[in-house]
């Protein structure tokens, strides 16, 4: 089990870290919109690739920020009963979740996902805009960090909710 | 009984369950959905019966469908909302501008529970997502108000009303994310009329149809709170003009 909890660490640590990074662009697509709208009704200027980059941002937010969101179990609950549970329950209802819920989906998500953004890598797939940001293929692989970031955390959560139910808690 | 519909009862079963049972919306409505279309897949292929219209072909859609969500430029404004309603949360804006509203009607009959319907109102103008901070923020003052005697049932309705303002009141988050779903189905029902060249429903449409309803709940929510005070007036008393009391 230690080999396992190490492995579940790593994880945990990773998805802290995306989080805390993406957190950042939450700023930067402030600054960016405010500039787009400065522009455009100051000084009638306007840019696709701008315009396309909030697009990026955003997706790569809110598909990144996932397993950040998992790990702090921050993912919309129905807490009607659940939240009156016990540890033990609460525990067992996560496990049978992440086991017969989010894994199928999870292998779902990697089964269509994976040729799916092997296609727009082999074309290096642009933009529908003449003047935007010709990197498609790049925006297209957020869907497989998504898949990665909510895989790693359900690991880590499966592992640790074993762990703790064996525990005897 | 046909076979799809049993599928469909035993999904919609499925799903309640699993949801009452408080997994986390997205993964249940994502786990359970897939478990049936694959079950309804399978049980096709054994059976030799085809049930519905869903094969492996429609279920790999499921890549456009994120693609187009990520490329909808309707759906940026939901980051920017949160972030503007986290920015009143912490620089704690919305319990400072209750505390004056409390010290300005406090002293009035009823005059707390208006000021947090008001305060309540106009967050719900200024972000799409105030429910938790309007209901948090009015939680600090439901003790004075237990303390000098308002009614339990008039103090935390107003509160818990007022924390679903920030719903309809426009620019409101739910709006933005029915937005795009409307519009959408509003295209697709006019298509199936025989309209190609459909008429659209935008966000700001939507904005404006919630505009009146939206200021007419507040109003009647203080008219309610007023008429309380006038008819019954041990429901809502007034608080002592005193700087010791304030919220």
């Amino acid at each position: 089990m230690g080999g396992l909890l190490k492995l579940a660490d790593f994880l945990d640590a990773f998805n802290e870290r995306l989080g805390k990074l993406l957190g950042v662009l939450v700023i930067a697509l402030i600054i960016v919109q405010f500039a787009i709208v400065i522009m455009s009704s100051n000084f009638k200027a306007g840019s696709i690739w701008l315009q396309e980059s909030l697009l990026y941002m955003n997706s790569l937010l809110f598909l990144g920020a996932a397993g950040f969101v998992l790990l702090k179990d921050q993912h919309v609950r129905v807490d009607i009963f659940y939240r009156d549970k016990s540890e033990r329950v609460k525990n067992l209802v996560n496990l049978v979740g992440h086991l017969a819920l989010l894994a199928p989906f999870m292998i779902f998500v990697w089964i269509i996902g994976t040729p799916y953004v092997a296609t727009s890598w082999a074309n290096l797939e642009g933009s529908f805009e003449t003047s935007g940001l010709q990197i498609i293929f790049i925006l297209k692989s957020f869907f497989l960090l998504f898949a990665l970031t909510l895989s790693f955390q359900g690991i880590s959560g499966i592992i640790r909710i074993i762990d703790k139910l064996k525990g005897g808690k | 009984m046909d076979l799809s519909l049993i599928l469909f009862i035993g999904m919609l079963a499925a799903l309640g369950l699993a949801l009452m049972r408080g997994y986390p919306v997205a993964f249940t409505l994502a786990g359970v959905a897939l478990l049936f279309g694959l079950l309804g897949i399978v049980i096709s292929n054994l059976t030799g019966i085809p049930i519905g219209t869903l094969d492996f072909g429609t279920l790999s859609l499921f890549t456009e469908r994120t693609f187009g969500i990520m490329t909808n430029e309707v759906l940026l404004a939901v980051p920017l909302f949160i972030a503007m309603g986290v920015m009143l949360e912490k620089s704690k804006v919305a319990e400072e501008l209750l505390e004056t509203m409390a010290t300005l009607f406090g002293s009035l009959r009823g005059g707390l529970g208006i000021s947090i319907t008001v305060v309540g109102a106009l967050l719900a103008a200024s972000t799409g997502i105030v429910g938790a901070t309007v209901v948090t923020m009015g939680l600090i003052s439901l003790p004075t108000m237990l303390k000098r005697g308002y009614d339990p049932a008039l103090a935390a309705g107003s509160i818990a009303a007022s924390g679903t303002l920030g719903q309809i009141i426009p620019p409101s988050i739910v709006l933005v994310l029915l937005g795009d779903v409307l519009s959408s189905s509003y295209q697709m029902a006019q298509r199936d009329m025989g309209i190609f060249s459909p008429d659209t429903v935008t966000v700001g449409d939507l904005f404006a149809g919630a505009f009146l309803p939206g200021v007419g709940l507040v109003m009647l929510y203080i008219l309610y709170q007023i008429g309380m005070a006038i008819f019954k007036p041990e429901t809502s008393p007034a608080m002592p003009r005193d700087k010791d009391h304030q919220v």
